[in-house]
């Protein structure tokens, strides 16, 4: 599964994209394992209170999870998966 | 010679021509908005419809390139359209102030958001869907901008937009806007590849250029 990070996420990774071999995983338990894997401010940039952020953008294969099943939406190996913090992430660069 | 000699032989003079019949609605006339209306006057754009309500402030001066500090005050709409005007060529300049659901959207085959807030964004696009008319979107962050173009679908099918403090550098502003003026114009000229159903995601920091496919 290909996962490409935007804005903020990329300084919090220091990374623009990985690669993890999983499968029929939700968004919410990528955002876990990515939490754990680079750092908790992952998931506090695109979820709260179980929702997606507003202003944060998740996109699976170029379709927002908004029109899926959100964060529960289940990913296949195959599947490229965008995570976009909130516009307005600027500051947190400075 | 005339004023596009320099560009008629890249985009030819079929494109020129339909870029002189051309009419372009662009929301916004703040850093993005400064850019691309200077840009589509200079490329030789017919008819340029300016919508903003705000004026210039000390924080607009370092981004908003059609703007000095003797201009601070005044509004933008006025100002932009005597700066684009003062380029001298024969490019009609309209200005509108705030608009709302019920505005009344001129004939044009483009509209450009330039806007900095979710609400005018996604009221243009509204218009431009209920209209059909091509909507060439961009936002700018820090280091990082967006740029998309949409025509059966609403910003806010796509996008989602935050309330959060928005930290803007000029650079990405002129990046950004060069490339959404470059987008009319291939929108007007039907020239391919365009950004239509994509998002061309622009990183300064890494000097990262991607672009998202949407479904």
């Amino acid at each position: 599964m290909k996962i490409r990070f935007y804005a903020v996420l990329r300084k919090i990774t220091n990374n623009i994209e990985i690669i993890l071999d999983i499968d029929s995983i939700s968004v919410k338990e990528l955002l876990d394992k990515l939490s754990n894997q680079f750092s908790p401010v992952i998931k506090e940039k695109l979820v709260e209170e179980g929702e997606v952020i507003k202003g944060a953008m998740i996109l699976v294969n170029g379709v927002n999870i908004l029109h899926l099943d959100k964060l529960n939406t289940i990913l296949k190996n195959s599947d490229t998966v965008h995570l976009f913090p909130p516009v307005g992430c600027g500051k947190n660069l400075l | 010679m005339s004023f596009f000699d320099r560009q008629i032989p890249v985009l030819g003079d079929i494109c020129q021509e339909k870029l002189k019949n051309s009419r372009v609605f662009v929301g916004g006339a703040g850093g993005l908005g400064c850019i691309v209306c200077e840009l589509l006057v200079r490329s030789g754009v017919g008819k340029l419809y300016i919508a903003d309500f705000d004026v210039i402030s000390e924080s607009n001066i370092h981004r908003q390139l059609l703007y000095t500090t003797q201009d601070i005050g005044k509004q933008k709409n006025l100002t932009a359209k005597e700066k684009l005007d003062s380029i001298g060529f024969n490019c009609q300049v309209e200005i509108f102030g705030k608009i709302d659901e019920d505005f009344l959207l001129p004939d044009v085959d483009v509209i450009v958001d330039c806007f900095d807030n979710k609400d005018s964004k996604n009221l243009l696009s509204r218009l431009a869907f209920k209209n059909n008319i091509y909507f060439v979107h961009a936002g700018v962050s820090g280091y990082f901008g967006q740029i998309s173009t949409l025509k059966d679908k609403k910003l806010e099918d796509v996008f989602s937009f935050g309330d959060q403090e928005n930290y803007i550098l000029p650079y990405t502003v002129g990046v950004v806007g060069s490339i959404q003026a470059m987008e009319v114009v291939k929108i007007i000229c039907s020239l391919k590849p365009n950004l239509l159903d994509k998002i061309l995601c622009i990183d300064l920091l890494n000097y990262s250029f991607d672009t998202i496919i949407l479904n």
